[in-house]
């Protein structure tokens, strides 16, 4: 902890007027802040984003392009922070002066879409002069006043006064299997343009970013100072070691009879249900039953929270995802048969890309392939959410299970093969309605990437192929003749010429089984690059390991 | 000589009309309006006797001093009266068969008297295409007979909506079906063709009325002859279409448009140990099958389950079978379809389990249309139960369907909905294992559910203590009711 403190002030030094020694913790408000800043109008900059995301039906395109308008907090020379909702998906961003509405390219330094946070510069670092840089406020309690800072037509800062009135961990815009620290203002925010991503501040320094409204009960989910603390920290690094895991699933201990019946008197604790495998849990050998009583020490309550100094009862997640960062070492303390365990655990950051179903597929390309006018993808809960809210509900709930079971269907992570959907073509007669169905194996060889279906699908001789799924027909047929002669109706009629988007380093799907537990991502050394598949490719493919097209290199 | 032969057409036409309405029956006296109060079993409190609510339909006489009618009309019914045109007096009837599978039902009227001077109404075959025929009832309540008039639009397989889960020969007219006209004759030439029986719901069809067309009338008559109801032929499998030139090269067939290909065998059903998934189904009691699964049957390009569709329990089908490049002629028994859980029931009384305020029952279509869980394992679960076999493991799913919340019982509420496999250890797989072993006292009940979590424990003492308080306050009057195998 103060390790990362010290770290912590090593990346704001650079933000500081007049670094000189290390400053205190927290300042009495009634002494004269030399790092606030004054005129908000000089420390914000409206942001134009313009995303085109991947069109999961048909991976080979883009949606319509769309805009999204928001206000970047500048907190460093050449440092605006926004969302990564904001930015996700981007095809061009642009910084744009609130007063003088001069405008100039935008890159992406960094982006983390489980912290839902963006460190953004500009492509001529000139622009950002005459600027002054937000610094992290750290006094912020429940209680306090803070202001909301949108801006008039004519550049003006239009701050909203409002009060933290919950603090809480809260599933993430984008990645909602994790879930973070975050600050909830009560606050009539105005609806007015670049409000997509706000500026939050406190007595002249940055409380956070705004990033959730909720017009019914006028509250704002602000992403607070210890979340982008840890951003930062891998910012400077260029890495994604912040909000680490430990793959756990418990459950309160609030029922007397449940304490009794497992002979467990306190009232303090959770039950472990469940340990993801592979997990750095797994590896650390928790086991489901395990009643959870402390980490580092810090004592759990039944209802699975503890007491934070600052911020109040606090579900104890947060002690691992924003305590630490991978490749740290959590002190798990257990009673296993009612005998007490001391249990250390290698917390780690899971990878969409480790999992069998990744929770998010972002600024990458969708792994499939067209064969004779079948579209073969692995799934991704992006794809399940082109079905909207209710997505779990409408989209085909084969898929749904897929994703929701995962841990139990594919416990090594091994990918789910669907046929998405059929596109007419002399060999997918008799076809043309299915979708949503997932392929079991070809010729009897068990389907498990996509790459491993273009090898199945691969033969030197000419022949019919017989491709097993879960549902309606079950058995299908596709002729390796037509899937050559398809290409050319696919090119021809349809403009399909990306038949393909297949990673080119994908593990063999027994390698992780084979071997005892492997954690996730498999044993990263704390500065290896996570973006970087753990291969090594030798030639990384388009987009699939680069987290976004517009970052720069 | 135009203009007479004008008027002549005209005496002619006019005549055949006057001769015609004479020859007719009259269709007025043999309707018969019925009133059903029912009592409709509710689901969230299983033990209660339900809701006692009135309804309106119609019905009509046929051999043997017998009412025919829809089953729904006369479903849950609990006092049924008849009355006849002209005759003011309601006459007490109680349903002697009800086919839920195909929505009819006979009714017998307790005083023989009331069908003095009425005559049976004689049953027709198929009518044509874009032929009149007229729909006799008693829609939307009242107490005078309604007739209109429309055309057969088409004749195909189609959902029956009283189960939800079954499909048969169904014909579509445009005249409207309204609420009421359910059981009422279908009627052309003096006989009746079918019996009206549902109705296109929604916003973009207008005037589509479905009738039951005789084939499947004459079944059920046929079937009810012994005394009971045996419910319909099924070969328990699901098939797809072989159209695609790959899947008939890859499976041996040269023909250009034979063929279907069996997609799943229902453990159970009549089919198992007979096919196998991966079977090219050739022909059916000697028709060809085309390769839509279509055969053409008595000058009618129909299913080949409409072959199924027409015999009974005893009797057996003809399939002509290519496996593995193979023929191979096979005679599968026939039996009813192994399940009924994707099916209304109709049942008079849910099955239950009620245990410290903890109210188990199995999923089943009622359930899921009632109480409507959102729980998507076990949504998923009633769903792929019968396509993925999921039967072979557990024959019941059993469902924490409701809590009556007491103190025993304050943390159970999470529990909802959750898919029941073990208590104190031992696996649940139907609602009788859930008494079976409920009824041996332990220190702690353990339920464990599919899913993690942990599991919902009450101990005994707690559980001692609120039985009685909880059978008192929520009127619990049945602790339990579990149905007899078998139909």
């Amino acid at each position: 902890m103060k390790q990362n403190l010290i770290l912590l002030f090593l990346i704001l030094l650079p933000t500081l007027a007049n670094a000189g020694t290390a400053p205190p913790p927290t300042i009495p408000a009634a002494r004269p802040d030399p790092k606030a800043v004054l005129d908000y109008s000089r420390a914000v900059i409206r942001i134009n984003c313009t995303a085109q995301f991947f069109d999961f039906q048909r991976p080979w395109t883009k949606k319509n392009p769309l805009t999204r308008r928001g206000l970047g907090a500048i907190i460093g020379p050449n440092e605006v922070l926004v969302s990564a909702s904001l930015v996700a998906g981007a095809t061009y961003i642009e910084f744009e002066r609130p007063t003088s509405a001069e405008r100039t390219p935008a890159l992406i330094k960094h982006i983390d879409y489980e912290a839902n946070l963006a460190l953004l510069e500009a492509a001529d670092p000139a622009f950002l002069q005459n600027t002054q840089n937000l610094v992290l406020d750290e006094t912020a309690r429940l209680g306090s006043i803070v202001e909301i800072l949108q801006l008039e037509t004519n550049g003006e800062v239009a701050p909203t006064t409002g009060r933290i009135t919950t603090i809480t961990m809260a599933p993430g815009v984008i990645d909602d299997s994790l879930s973070l620290l975050i600050f909830r203002v009560t606050a009539p925010v105005q609806q007015r343009d670049y409000s997509f991503v706000l500026p939050v501040v406190k007595d002249g320094r940055l409380l956070g970013m705004g990033v959730l409204y909720d017009s019914r009960n006028q509250t704002t989910d602000i992403i607070p100072p210890p979340i982008i603390r840890r951003f930062l920290q891998d910012a400077m690094e260029k890495t994604l070691h912040s909000f680490p895991r430990a793959g756990i699933r418990f459950t309160p201990l609030r029922n007397p009879q449940l304490r009794k019946y497992l002979q467990h008197t306190a009232n303090e604790g959770v039950l472990i249900t469940g340990v993801d495998p592979r997990s750095p849990a797994a590896v650390a050998g928790i086991q489901k039953n395990d009643i959870l009583m402390a980490i580092n020490g810090v004592a759990i309550d039944p209802d699975g929270s503890f007491q934070h100094p600052e911020y109040g009862r606090i579900h104890l997640s947060y002690l691992i995802t924003t305590a630490h960062r991978a490749g740290e070492t959590v002190r798990f303390s257990l009673l296993r048969s009612g005998k007490p365990l001391e249990v250390p655990v290698v917390v780690l950051r899971f990878l969409p890309e480790h999992q069998s179903v990744p929770r998010y597929w972002i600024d990458r390309q969708p792994i499939y392939l067209i064969a004779g006018g079948f579209i073969f993808q692995e799934l991704t809960r992006s794809y399940l959410k082109e079905w909207g809210n209710d997505w779990s509900n409408q989209a085909p709930q084969r898929l749904v299970a897929a994703d929701f079971f995962q841990k139990s269907l594919r416990p090594n992570g091994e990918k789910v093969v669907f046929l998405s959907g059929v596109i007419p073509t002399p060999g997918t007669i008799g076809y043309e309605n299915l979708g949503g169905t997932i392929v079991e194996s070809v010729d009897d060889q068990p389907i498990h990437s996509i790459a491993q279906l273009k090898e199945a699908l691969t033969t030197t001789v000419p022949k019919i192929f017989k491709i097993r799924i879960t549902d309606d027909p079950r058995l299908i047929f596709l002729n390796s003749v037509t899937i050559e002669q398809a290409k050319l109706i696919l090119a021809r009629n349809y403009g399909i010429t990306q038949l393909s988007n297949i990673p080119t380093a994908v593990p063999p799907p027994s390698q992780p089984s084979k071997s005892s537990p492997s954690p996730i991502p498999p044993a990263t050394p704390p500065n290896v690059e996570p973006h970087q598949s753990p291969q090594g490719p030798e030639k990384p493919s388009d987009s699939i390991d680069s987290p976004s097209p517009a970052e720069a290199t | 000589m135009s203009s007479t032969f004008l008027r002549f057409l005209l005496i002619f036409l006019f005549t055949a009309l006057v001769l015609r309405a004479e020859e007719r029956v009259r269709p007025g006296q043999s309707v018969i309006r019925i009133e059903s109060t029912a009592q409709v079993p509710n689901y969230a409190q299983p033990w209660a006797p339900g809701v006692i609510t009135a309804s309106v339909g119609s019905g009509f006489v046929i051999t043997g001093n017998r009412i025919l009618t829809n089953a729904h009309v006369v479903s849950h019914s609990r006092f049924l009266t008849v009355s006849k045109q002209g005759d003011p007096k309601p006459y007490p009837a109680t349903v002697e068969h009800i086919a839920h599978d195909c929505d009819l039902a006979v009714l017998k009227v307790y005083n023989e008297k009331f069908f003095d001077n009425m005559e049976p109404m004689p049953i027709g075959g198929i009518p044509q295409l874009e032929s009149t025929v007229s729909v006799y009832g008693y829609p939307i309540g009242g107490d005078r007979i309604s007739v209109t008039r429309g055309v057969v639009s088409r004749i195909e397989f189609q959902a029956y909506s009283h189960t939800g889960a079954d499909a048969h020969l169904v014909i579509q007219i445009d005249a409207a079906i309204n609420p009421g006209n359910s059981g009422g004759p279908v009627i052309q030439d003096g006989k009746v063709i079918g019996v009206a029986f549902q109705g296109l719901m929604g916003g973009v069809a207008q005037n589509i009325g479905y009738i039951i067309p005789t084939p499947v009338i004459l079944r059920f008559l046929h079937d009810i002859r012994d005394g009971s109801y045996d419910r319909y032929m099924d070969l328990a499998i699901t098939y797809s279409n072989l159209n695609n030139p790959a899947a008939r090269q890859a499976l041996g067939l040269e023909d250009e448009d034979r063929g279907v290909l069996v997609s799943t065998v229902i453990g159970g059903g009549s089919a198992d140990g007979y096919l196998q998934v991966g079977d090219v189904l050739l022909s059916i009691d000697g028709y060809p099958i085309a390769s839509d699964g279509t055969v053409e049957f008595e000058n009618e390009n129909l299913l080949l389950s409409e072959i199924v569709e027409r015999k009974f329990l005893g009797e057996s089908v003809k399939l002509t079978v290519l496996r593995n490049g193979e023929r191979l002629d096979l005679e599968v028994p026939l039996k009813a379809f192994p399940f009924q859980l994707s099916s209304r029931s109709y049942r008079d009384k849910p099955p239950f389990v009620a245990f410290a305020g903890l109210i188990f029952q199995p999923v089943d279509a009622d359930l899921i249309q009632t109480l409507n869980p959102t729980a998507f394992r076990l949504r998923f679960l009633f769903n792929t139960f019968i396509p993925d076999g999921i039967y072979r493991e557990r024959p019941e799913l059993i469902t924490l369907a409701s809590v009556l919340p007491d103190p025993v019982n304050t943390y159970a509420g999470e529990f909802q909905f959750k898919v029941l496999s073990a208590i104190n250890g031992t696996p649940i797989y139907k609602l009788a294992d859930v008494a079976e072993v409920l009824r041996k006292p332990s220190d702690f009940y353990v339920f464990e559910f599919m899913d993690e979590g942990a599991p919902l424990v009450l101990e005994r003492s707690a559980v001692e203590e609120a039985t009685p308080r909880i059978a008192e306050r929520y009127r619990l009057t049945q602790t339990q009711h579990l149905e007899t195998p078998g139909n």
